[in-house]
């Protein structure tokens, strides 16, 4: 036998055929993992609650902080640095706000 | 593309290449239906859990062979090539001689001989593609392809004489 001819056998005998699937197919997707929930996006949570802080600190009117501020600012009862520290305070947790909600 | 939840591309997949991944797995472990199939059933949960690292710089089919190839690897490192070789053989019909002929001959090879005919001449890769497979250079894929048909040819030739 020459080395064509063995090497012909071997692919005649080892590929020989396709393999039939005989529910393997299902066998395998039913052992995967069951598909993971997804959790609520982090940028949705960190944005709503942005949008809320700000809302509560800038709406004029009401009892939220902003409006108190603002009112307080507006009589002149507020000093100017007292103003200034409110102001900065809701930059601040406005900004804190957005950091934890950024895309990971 | 597929998603990385999407189950029912996930299925096409593996009714599409079942037959090369369940045949390379059936001649590494030299003709055991039955643990060739937890092998293969091993190689796709592999390769669901690794699709998001799939890049396509590879041929999906190769892919899937070489994940083949390492779970064969590493279950025959658990120990499970032994049971291989304690496998009792079993009765064939007369005209799967020359089969049963080369399986009992392809058990006498070494793992790396084996994988090595396997992909060359069961899944008819080239040599290029079976040692990008193997991770192997093209040189040892070579060598151990000769080494492996010297040793089949000599059994083979014993067995008819």
């Amino acid at each position: 036998m020459n080395h064509d001819h063995n090497d012909e056998e071997l692919r005649r005998v080892l590929g020989a055929g396709s393999l039939a699937d005989e529910g393997f197919t299902e066998r395998v997707m039913a052992g995967l993992p069951p598909p993971r929930r997804r959790a609520p996006r982090g940028w949705v949570l960190g944005s709503s609650s942005a949008l809320a802080l700000a809302v509560l600190w800038v709406t004029p009117v009401g009892p939220w902080v902003g409006s108190v501020v603002v009112r307080f600012a507006v009589s002149g009862s507020l000093p100017a640095s007292a103003v200034a520290a409110a102001v900065a305070l809701m930059g601040a947790t406005l900004g804190a706000t957005a950091y934890a909600a950024r895309p990971a | 593309m597929l998603a990385r939840d999407d189950r029912h591309a996930f299925a096409v997949l593996v009714r599409r290449h079942q037959a090369s991944v369940r045949g390379l797995l059936r001649r590494l472990t030299a003709g055991d239906p039955a643990l060739a199939d937890d092998l293969a059933q091993e190689t796709f949960l592999r390769a669901y859990r690794a699709l998001a690292t799939y890049r396509g710089e590879a041929k999906l089919s190769s892919w899937l062979l070489r994940i083949a190839h390492r779970t064969f690897l590493s279950d025959a490192r658990a120990g499970a090539a032994r049971r291989v070789e304690a496998t009792e053989e079993r009765p064939e019909a007369a005209d799967l001689a020359v089969r049963y002929d080369l399986e009992r001959a392809l058990r006498l090879l070494s793992t790396e001989e084996r994988a090595a005919i396997a992909l060359t001449y069961g899944e008819d890769l080239s040599h290029e593609e079976a040692a990008a497979i193997l991770d192997w250079p093209l040189g040892t894929l070579k060598t151990r392809i000769l080494h492996a048909k010297e040793k089949l040819r000599a059994r083979l030739l014993e067995s008819a004489s």
